[in-house]
């Protein structure tokens, strides 16, 4: 039998996965954009033949910024990924997380370059895209998308799926408030027009950072 | 709703892993349950009381006596 103190005071750092999942979260989403960079600057460096002292300079403070977030992520990596003992629904359920991670990043990642082809800046640019890379890109989410939550949700259990519920909700009421808004300041000449992406990100972070909290409250 | 999981838990050197193992469910379920933060639905205190082979109101207390 175990002491109740030593057992808490073992269980204390676990207890609450939320900065984990945050610090993660940040250097992923970090690391995603410097990999966007590093392309550009070697796209760029093909196209002219060369590397400029400054662009190599650039180059190496980025390539070293991309080992340190990795080396940050696989120190903050999820409990789950280092090996105590879960369920096999709970791997499952996790590892449908982390595939959804990846696949974002896969998906940013070519909407990077395929920007870049273009001449076009950024993961959320509104700029032109191949109708190929837009067609592999949109079946990768009508299809992958539906599949991983659908397989999470029979995998996940009850209390992961509340904080994502919960999460879902306010993200819900979040957006009902942005879009009309948005909408009408639009009318009235007073904003820019609506950004489907700038919406979308505003919406899935409110989800995301609520599904965190209350996860770790 | 105040529980005894985590006294059970420790009568038997479990870990919060070990015990969300045997539940199904993640070691942070386990946690939430322990600090009341999270009231299990009726079908998992029923797998909690099954373990423990105890009955539900043994392990939970809803304080209203």
């Amino acid at each position: 039998m175990t002491n109740l103190t030593d057992l808490e005071a073992r269980e204390t750092e676990q207890a609450s996965p939320f900065r984990r999942w945050l610090g993660v979260g940040t250097l992923g989403f970090i690391l995603i954009a410097l990999l966007g960079f590093v392309t550009g600057v070697l796209m760029s460096a093909a196209e002219k033949g060369g590397l400029s002292m400054r662009g190599g300079m650039l180059l190496m403070v980025a390539i070293a910024l991309i080992a340190l977030c990795a080396w940050g992520i696989v120190r903050l990596r999820p409990a789950f990924l280092t090996g105590e003992p879960q369920s096999a629904k709970t791997r499952r359920a996790n590892w449908v997380l982390v595939a959804c991670g990846a696949l974002g990043g896969v998906i940013g990642l070519t909407l990077s370059i395929a920007g870049l082809a273009n001449d076009e800046n950024g993961v959320f640019s509104n700029g032109s895209l191949s109708p190929t890379v837009a067609v592999i890109v949109v079946a990768a989410i009508a299809l992958l998308v539906p599949l991983l939550s659908f397989y999470w949700y029979a995998n996940a259990d009850e209390f992961e799926k509340r904080a994502s519920g919960d999460g879902a909700i306010i993200a819900m009421y979040v957006y009902s408030i942005i879009a009309p808004c948005w909408w009408l300041l639009e009318r009235a000449a007073l904003i820019p027009p609506q950004e489907p992406m700038t919406v979308y990100l505003l919406v899935i972070s409110v989800w995301g950072i609520v599904w965190l909290y209350r996860k770790a409250n | 709703m105040k529980n005894r999981l985590k006294v059970l838990r420790a009568e038997r050197d479990w870990s919060q892993a070990e015990l969300g193992m045997r539940l199904d469910v993640s070691r942070q379920a386990v946690n939430a349950i322990e600090t009341g933060k999270h009231d299990p639905s009726l079908p998992l205190a029923f797998r909690i009381a099954r373990l423990f082979d105890m009955p539900i109101e043994d392990i939970f207390d809803d304080e209203l006596d």
